[in-house]
């Protein structure tokens, strides 16, 4: 049956083995060289050094190969050896030069006969081996198990991570030479100390290395070197930085390196002699991650000198060597035959070619796999040999001169389908996943800033890699390919190291010198270098995630599970949705701490990658079906997969109604019925449209017409399939936990940014202007002005770095998407009645600090707010929101309603937010104010104060500075979540439509109004008593006591409530000018109570305030910290604004009552009003002070009109004094509350009495009786049942 | 045949019209036209092995080669298992070894034993490579990281015993010569800050009174925006009421007494006429600033005092800030030099007790040890932090640094300050690892 190969054939096969197993010839083929004589020449030459067999045939074919690897000069009886010929290997260490460029030897090497490692390969595991270069150990080093925990969690051998601290060392260690190991860390490393320790020291779960004597260790967190003492050495390290750990057993000094670069000796003259050798030991606390390489792949940045722990293979990299470029030249030349260049197999068919090529290539396999598989070794060739090989082969083949047709695959495409069909899966498996994981360390560790090229050449092959369908089929699946991948894609904020190279030139603002030409190009380069490098990242994340939907007709291979994809179960997409939902519950949900530090940024990066590649998908995707891409900005995460179904992964999440299961209990009526209803279920199914399109295999996306017959405006939604949904739900968890914080800490940088340059300034002017003589401030300003021109240079480094990498227009516009479908999906859930509570609690924080880091931090020219009118339709929709969800009772948690009181008040700073609101339907207006105006007799009112204040702001009395002055800011700056002060110096925007409108309802409402008036009355009374109180308590320590001692927190709160009460006072303002009816209405007993009430607490405040030599004046001078904004005129202002309102506004009869009733109310003094006149002219001509302008200038106009208002006053005051009636007697039948009027009232049915009034007043608080406690059925009237 | 095949083509799944061969390749074998596909591939049962296949289905080529280069060619319904073309493969290719083999496409794809032919999309003349099969692959698990255990101690021993002898005695415990820890030097460390910040702060003094080193850039009202003008009115930091400097003139007091009784007392009037009367004797600068370099305490006269302060008054003025008043007075009682008094109060922290014991004993301690030399590395450190330079030009910060000071009780007080509570941590933070020992917390 056999088929005897022709001469032809055989000629070209046998050129063809020469060329790819005589390493004269250059891996990259040149397709001219097979002439024909010279082919035949070679081949004798060939023939004649094999020297054997007479006749080739496809038959003997292998023992050919065979015996072409063997009979090739080999020395140590198997493999050929090779002449280094260059040293400039970029990894290798400096002692072990490896190379690439190999020459034939033409007589058997003998040089190079010092690798003993593996000549004892029997004794390779003996732990107690000793190597005369000064190493105790087994020839594999690694982590051993913790002496202390007994375990050691290891994602990966070479990575570890504990769940508690924990100290682990390695399983070798040394006492002579100069060995080193290299730690990458891929966490915050906050609780990291690594360096050495002997075998007598003892760590617990409390002490680490560096705590006893015998081990000396660096903490790069603290930045100190421990040994048994502390003490600063080093610098601060970070996420993805390679810390070197270098010992010298002979000279006996620890040295440790930053990402190669020395940080000074750490240790010298540490302790040695018989019995003292040093393990590599590392002490890690929870959460924290670290590789660690003890030369298991070549070191980072070698250090001249220093071995690794272990030596690297060096018999197993030569004999890999050889055989993998063997390979190299065997897939270029398939590729080549593939294309139609043939050389020297132009006579072969394809398919025989074929064959020829996966015969060829199972032989090398056969000798390569030992190694590849070899546990000792393998990373080191696959990093060394493997990894350049695939890289090599990155490129297309080149020369074909054809234009590509759609099978065409890259050589390196060829080699993996080579490999995967002759080696089994488990063993290429294991040989990707591998290859991944050290792909994704050099990545790791690469900076884009200095080795941006090094770090896209990486990408560019990881991108390779994961087109190749089998193989992302392969690697997707494997555990941890999410981190992985992503240690790829990051890119690394730079170290200041990287910044001083890469940006020598920085300019910023008020920099002291104009460099902002050479600024501007070195950002311009910078910049486009990162869009570069972007792309990629899209490019490779588009890959992952939808690569198998992309076309996959002209497919080399066809995938058997096929029909599984079609499915859905099995898709690319599906398990990304697996990992994303696993890193997010492993590393965001459970450890919080991962969160903070450069770690998250990480975190981030997935973040905007997934969400951009999701853009573009369901942009394409629908915008290819409705030739728009509105339709993509209806998407909501449907809570009928990720909510309410009990499988979900996320259901320990907070919900807004309380937690999952209470949830499922308490709503289980109302949730079956919602999911009995047939998929998709929406409450307005029965009338709704449903519309199902399916647009595509595997993106199958849904879209709803909800509830088109109900209401008109209700938009289309889009439902996603859930693997899609689950990535977005996903999304929203990951922005919560890890991207806002990472946005808001790169925002800090330029605050301090800004902070800084004023300091330089500032001391700079000084510096220029003091005189000579005070030479000791000079140099104390002087060393400040160096400090503060350092940061400055620093912190604009950075900043012009994540001007490019961080606030982009890209990433503003994933942040929008993000943004847009929270709100939809909200909106939706909203409409869902009971359903709501279901959404996680997540949702609700996600979209205020979304909208915070919208309107915050993304305020750059090209990525910000401004003038997108997405982010506008945004805006109403969250107002919208924000009306209907402020106090409602669906939402449990007090903190999250806070949030959203916050939210709203940040809306009410911005003229555009404030119009949002105000074209809201009325009803949703009056719910909010209802709301508002309900919250008062509740919770900590400082939000709601806070928000009607803003309404108001602008159009008091006093009250109109444009530029800041909102003092009940300063109440709520006091809040420690309240982070940015940008709203707070916003320019005032006083909403008529609001203030109109609360008017309205305050007429119309008769219940929530008197509620409402008496909750302000109330808070304004207790606010006030606790803020002279606490002064009071202030002026008797500070003055009698001779102490300072207050706690400074009391002062805060003391300060807060001083706002607070010009806040209350503000509204009272408001209500006064817009609806004097509430107190004015002589008509109205509740009218009359709560205008005597109100003057009462008026005329309080203003005594207390203005009279003179009180301690509230003296208080405010003693100027102790914390209260310095208490200004006394602030209040003073607020106070007259209501007093003007309701006495010089209305008509005369109304202001004659107004005034009658302040005058007689108890304690009005008219001293008073002089002070404050005078006061208010002192503050007039004060106006020059520079803090004043906090307090916001009394206008000429204000003046005047406060001028003529106490003269009226005056004026009043002497009629009325003349007219005053006796001040009442007490007697028995006084009221025993006001002991001023007379009894006038009985109360059924425990019979006490009192006046009217003041029962009315006390029956607004309790219904219980003033006296008895008992409840308060009826009041009736003395003088009505006498009748 | 055509019609035949698209008709039968229908009924079953769309995906495998294209795996039927085409009839170029058909043309070759010798099957008859009418020919039709089983209902369905999956269930196919298997045809009995060792029948031939029936002579009206349709056949394809193979060519079957092993890693010996054996090549056979066979003919087989392209709706067999793959298991059976094995069979018919070894039963050709001296089979015994190839019992363990798995099959590979020519184009490189992995084929599966279970599925028939057609469903791998095998066509005909198609080459299918057989190969062995290992017999230990690692079964695709999740690999464990098996961890060889380190070396004993013994071997460490008769390893190292021959080293020579280290020529450093062990020392028993290494601890540093100025074990430095943050609350025992926070004296100097506070007295070097406070220094550092008054001088910085006198500056702005010193500048405003020539008028002229602000414009008024928006900027620089803001960073204005506190109230600067408290230095200018004197080391005190009070105000002063210019109605209490009234009410005691009009007994009889000079105005600068008044003044002066007033800053002593806080303003507190009646404690002020209270030290008047007591004091009718004592000369005006008795304590502190010397008040004649302050300005005149006049509410109305705003701007600051126009006379220059000479820095070192300036300096001095902070320095008795920082003590005791009561105790200085009860001291200077005792007849001893302000001088000493108020460098011994420093040292001790105002004690009174302890301050008359240093001032009767020995003076060992030297003035200079009261501040950080400026060569040592913590004043380097300290004063090359951004932060921390940062933090020395506000007043504020120095009120609660002299607070400190002064009652060093309040410190962890102030730590929990949130606003300068993250200055002090990080001063801690700069002072720890100055020598300091590890905590066993």
């Amino acid at each position: 049956m056999s088929k005897t190969v022709s001469s032809e054939e055989e000629i070209q096969i046998g050129n063809l083995l020469f060329h790819i197993f005589n390493q004269d010839i250059e891996a990259d083929v040149n397709p001219n060289y097979p002439t024909t004589r010279r082919v035949t020449r070679d081949y004798e030459a060939f023939r004649n050094k094999l020297g054997k067999r007479k006749q080739l045939n496809l038959e003997n074919l292998p023992d050919y190969i065979s015996n072409c690897l063997q009979s090739l000069p080999l020395p140590n009886g198997m493999f050929p050896m090779f002449i280094p010929t260059n040293n400039s290997s970029p990894t290798g260490s400096g002692e072990h030069v490896t190379s690439n460029d190999v020459t034939f030897p033409s007589a058997p090497a003998t040089s190079s006969s010092t690798q003993q490692p593996q000549t004892r390969r029997g004794l390779g595991q003996d732990p107690d081996r000793v190597l005369p270069e000064g190493r105790i150990g087994a020839e594999r080093v690694c982590l051993c198990v913790s002496p202390y925990s007994g375990k050691h969690d290891l994602t990966h051998e070479c990575q570890l991570r504990v769940s508690s601290p924990d100290t682990v060392l390695a399983n070798s260690c040394v006492f002579r030479g100069r060995w080193m190991y290299e730690i990458t860390i891929c966490s915050n490393g906050a609780n990291l100390q690594i360096g050495w320790s002997n075998a007598d020291c003892q760590f617990d779960g409390d002490t680490g290395v560096g705590w006893c004597l015998d081990s000396y260790a660096y903490d790069g967190h603290k930045v100190l070197k421990w040994n048994a003492s502390i003490e600063k050495y080093g610098e601060e390290w970070c996420f993805g930085d390679v810390i070197g750990c270098a010992i010298d057993m002979d000279d006996g000094v620890i040295t440790f390196y930053r990402n190669g670069r020395s940080l000074g000796d750490a240790f010298r003259d540490i302790y040695r002699g018989p019995g003292y050798a040093y393990f590599p030991s590392l002490t890690i606390g929870k959460d924290e991650e670290c590789i660690v390489n003890f030369g298991q792949f070549p070191l980072r940045y070698p250090i001249k000198g220093y071995s690794p722990m272990m030596s690297p293979p060096i018999g197993e990299l030569q004999k890999s060597r050889y055989l993998l470029q063997c390979l190299k030249k065997l897939v270029l030349v398939t590729c080549h035959a593939r294309h139609g260049v043939k050389q020297f197999l132009h006579s072969i068919p394809p398919q025989k070619i074929d064959v020829l090529t996966l015969i060829i290539a199972h032989q090398i396999f056969e000798h390569l796999l030992p190694i590849l598989m070899k546990r000792s070794s393998w990373q080191y060739v696959l990093l060394e040999e493997f990894l350049p090989i695939c890289l090599g082969l990155c490129e297309g083949v080149t020369g074909s001169g054809s234009k590509s047709s759609p099978g065409d695959r890259s050589p390196l495409h060829t080699l993996l389908d080579t490999m995967l069909a002759v080696l089994q899966e488990s063993e290429s498996e294991q040989i990707l996943s591998e290859t991944f994981w050290l792909l994704s360390i050099v990545g790791l560790s690469c900076c884009p800033l200095t080795s941006s090229r090094e770090k896209m050449s990486w990408m560019q092959f990881a991108k390779k890699l994961l087109s190749h369908e089998k193989t992302l089929n392969l690697l997707i699946k494997s555990p941890n390919f999410l981190e992985r991948i992503t240690y790829i894609l990051h890119v690394r904020y730079p170290s200041q190291d990287d910044l001083n190279k890469a940006l020598p030139n920085v300019w910023w603002d008020r920099a002291p010198f104009d460099m902002s030409d050479s600024h501007k190009q070195t950002s311009k380069d910078l910049h486009t270098m990162l869009r570069e490098l972007q792309s990629l990242q899209s490019d490779i994340m588009d890959r992952i995630l939808f690569g198998d939907c992309i076309a996959n007709s002209n497919n080399f291979i066809h995938t058997v599970d096929d029909d599984l994809t079609v499915n859905g179960n099995n898709s690319n997409k599906y398990h990304f949705s697996l990992s994303l939902k696993q890193l997010v519950e492993q590393k965001l949900i459970r450890s919080k701490s991962l969160t903070e530090g450069f770690h998250s940024t990480v975190y981030s990066t997935v973040f905007f990658l997934t969400s951009l590649t999701l853009i573009k998908l369901l942009t394409r995707d629908f915008g290819a079906y409705h030739g728009d891409n509105k339709h993509s900005m209806k998407i909501i995460i449907d809570g009928n997969i990720t909510f309410r179904d009990g499988n979900y992964a996320f259901v320990e999440q907070a919900r807004c109604g309380g937690i999952f299961t209470f949830l499922q209990r308490t709503l289980k009526q109302d949730t079956e019925q919602t999911n009995n209803r047939k998929e998709p279920s929406y409450p307005l199914r029965s009338s709704a449209r449903v519309k199902k399109i399916k647009l595509s295999q595997d993106s199958g996306i849904m879209e709803v017409d909800v509830g088109s017959k109900i209401t008109t405006t209700r938009p289309k939604l889009v439902i996603l399939p859930a693997d899609l949904t689950n990535i977005l739900d996903s999304i929203v968890f990951l922005y919560h936990s890890a991207v806002h914080h990472t946005l808001s800490m790169s925002r800090s940088y330029f605050s301090t940014l800004n902070q800084f340059s004023k300091s330089l300034i500032d001391t700079q002017s000084k510096l220029n202007s003091i005189d000579t003589l005070h030479t000791d401030v000079i140099s104390e300003l002087e060393l400040s002005r160096q400090v503060f021109e350092k940061k400055c240079f620093e912190t604009a480094q950075m900043v012009t770095w994540l001007k490019g990498h961080t606030f982009t227009k890209q990433n503003f516009e994933a942040l929008v998407w993000l943004f847009r479908i929270i709100l939809n999906t909200i909106e939706y859930e909203e409409a869902q009645g009971q359903q709501l509570a279901f959404l996680p609690e997540v949702y609700i924080i996600s979209m205020v600090h979304l909208y915070r880091a919208l309107r915050m931090y993304f305020i750059s020219p090209d990525a910000g707010v401004e003038g997108q009118t997405e982010f506008t339709e945004c805006l109403s929709k969250m107002a919208s929101l924000l009306c209907q969800l402020c106090g409602d009772d669906r939402i449990v948690n007090p903190d999250i309603q806070e949030k959203l009181f916050e939210a709203l008040l940040m809306f009410l700073c911005f003229s555009d937010t404030m119009k949002a609101l105000e074209t809201q339907s009325a009803d949703r207006r009056k719910t909010l104010l209802l709301t508002l105006m309900s919250s008062f007799n509740k919770r900590n009112c400082i939000h709601p104060i806070g928000i009607l204040v803003r309404f108001w702001k602008g159009d008091g009395f006093v009250y109109k500075g444009k530029q800041t002055g909102a003092l009940i800011d300063d109440a709520i700056s006091v809040l420690p979540e309240y982070e940015f002060m940008l709203p707070k110096f916003q320019p005032s925007c006083p909403s008529q439509l609001f203030q109109d409108q609360l008017a309205q309802i305050c007429l119309q409402e008769n219940t929530p109004r008197v509620e409402f008036i008496n909750g302000i009355l109330n808070q304004l009374n207790s606010v006030f008593s606790e803020v002279i109180e606490t002064i009071q308590e202030l002026q008797h320590k500070a003055v009698l006591l001779n102490e300072q001692t207050l706690n400074p927190r009391e002062l805060r709160i003391c300060t807060a409530y001083y706002h607070l009460t010009i806040g209350l006072l503000r509204v009272l303002e408001m209500l006064s000018c817009k609806c004097p009816a509430l107190f004015l209405d002589q008509k109205s007993s509740i009218a009359e109570i709560s205008l005597k009430r109100l003057m009462e607490v008026l005329i309080q405040v203003w005594n207390r305030i203005t009279a003179h030599q009180t301690l509230f004046d003296n208080a405010i001078r003693l100027r102790l910290p914390g209260v310095e904004s208490i200004e006394k005129m602030a209040v003073l202002y607020a106070v007259v604004g209501v007093i003007l309102a309701l006495c010089t506004r209305g008509s005369k009869d109304r202001n004659t009552y107004a005034i009658k009733c302040l005058l007689t109310a108890p304690g009005f003094s008219m001293k008073s009003v002089e002070l404050l006149l005078q006061a208010a002219h002192e503050n007039m001509q004060l106006q020059t002070r520079p803090y004043l302008v906090k307090i916001g200038v009394t206008s000429e106009d204000e003046l005047l009109e406060l001028n003529s208002f106490v003269s009226t006053l005056k004026q009043q005051n002497s009629t009325l004094s003349n007219s005053t009636e006796a001040i009442a007697q007490f007697n028995e039948d006084s009221c025993p509350i006001c002991c001023a009027n007379a009894i006038s009232v009985v109360f059924t049915p425990c019979g006490h009495s009192t006046c009217k009034e003041c029962i009315t007043r006390h029956l607004l608080n309790s219904e219980n009786c003033f006296f008895c406690n008992q409840k308060v059925a009826k009041v009736q009237d003395l003088k009505k049942s006498k009748h | 045949m055509a019609t035949a095949l698209t008709t039968k083509g229908n009924v079953h799944d769309k995906m495998n019209i294209s795996i039927i061969p085409s009839t170029h390749h058909l043309a070759s074998s010798q099957s008859s036209p009418t020919s039709s596909y089983p209902e369905d591939i999956y269930t196919t049962p298997s045809t009995p092995t060792n029948s031939t296949p029936p002579p009206n289905h349709k056949t394809i080529t193979l060519n079957i080669s092993d890693l010996k280069g054996r090549n056979v060619q066979l003919k087989i319904s392209p709706t067999e298992r793959l298991s059976m073309l094995k069979k018919k493969a070894s039963s050709s290719l001296d089979g015994a070894k190839l019992k363990n083999c798995r099959a590979v496409h020519h184009s490189g794809r992995p084929l599966a034993d279970n599925l028939c032919l057609r469903s791998q999309n095998i066509q005909h003349q198609d080459c299918i490579l057989l190969l062995p099969k290992r017999e230990n692959p690692r079964n695709g698990a999740i690999p464990s990281y098996p961890c060889p255990n380190g070396p004993n101690k013994s071997t460490i021993n008769r390893a190292t015993k021959h080293l020579p002898k280290a020529p450093l005695t062990k020392p028993s415990v290494r601890v540093p010569p100025d074990a430095t820890d943050f609350f025992r030097d926070l004296r100097r460390i506070l007295l070097t800050l406070i220094d550092s910040a008054y001088l910085l702060q006198s500056a702005e003094q010193l500048c405003g009174a020539r008028g002229e080193c602000y414009d008024n850039d928006e900027t620089v009202e803001e960073m204005e925006s506190g109230p600067e003008d408290e230095l200018a009115v004197g080391a005190q930091g009070y105000e002063v009421d210019s109605h209490a400097v009234q009410t005691l003139t009009s007994m009889g007091y000079s105005r600068a007494r008044a003044i002066h009784a007033l800053q002593l007392n806080k303003m507190e009037v009646s404690q002020a006429t209270d030290w008047l009367v007591r004091n009718s004797s004592a000369d005006i600068p008795v304590v502190g600033p010397n008040p004649s370099t302050k300005s005149v305490p006049n509410k109305h006269d705003t701007l600051p005092s126009k006379k220059r302060t000479s820095p070192t008054s300036s300096v001095k003025g902070v320095k008795s800030r920082c003590i005791d008043s009561q105790a200085l007075r009860n001291l200077k009682d005792m007849g001893f030099k302000e001088e000493d008094i108020i460098h011994a109060l420093q040292l001790t922290g105002n004690n009174q007790q302890e301050a008359c014991e240093w001032l009767l004993g020995e003076k060992t301690e030297p003035l200079s040890t009261m501040r950080l030399s400026k060569n040592s590395k913590l004043y380097k450190d300290l004063f090359s932090d951004p932060v921390v330079q940062l933090g020395l030009t506000s007043p504020h910060n120095l009120q609660v640094l002299e607070d400190m000071l002064r009652n060093p009780e309040l410190v962890s007080q102030y730590f929990n300050d949130p606003e300068v509570g993250p200055l002090l941590l990080h001063i801690s933070q700069i002072t720890i690892g100055h020598g300091g020992r590890i905590k066993n917390t």
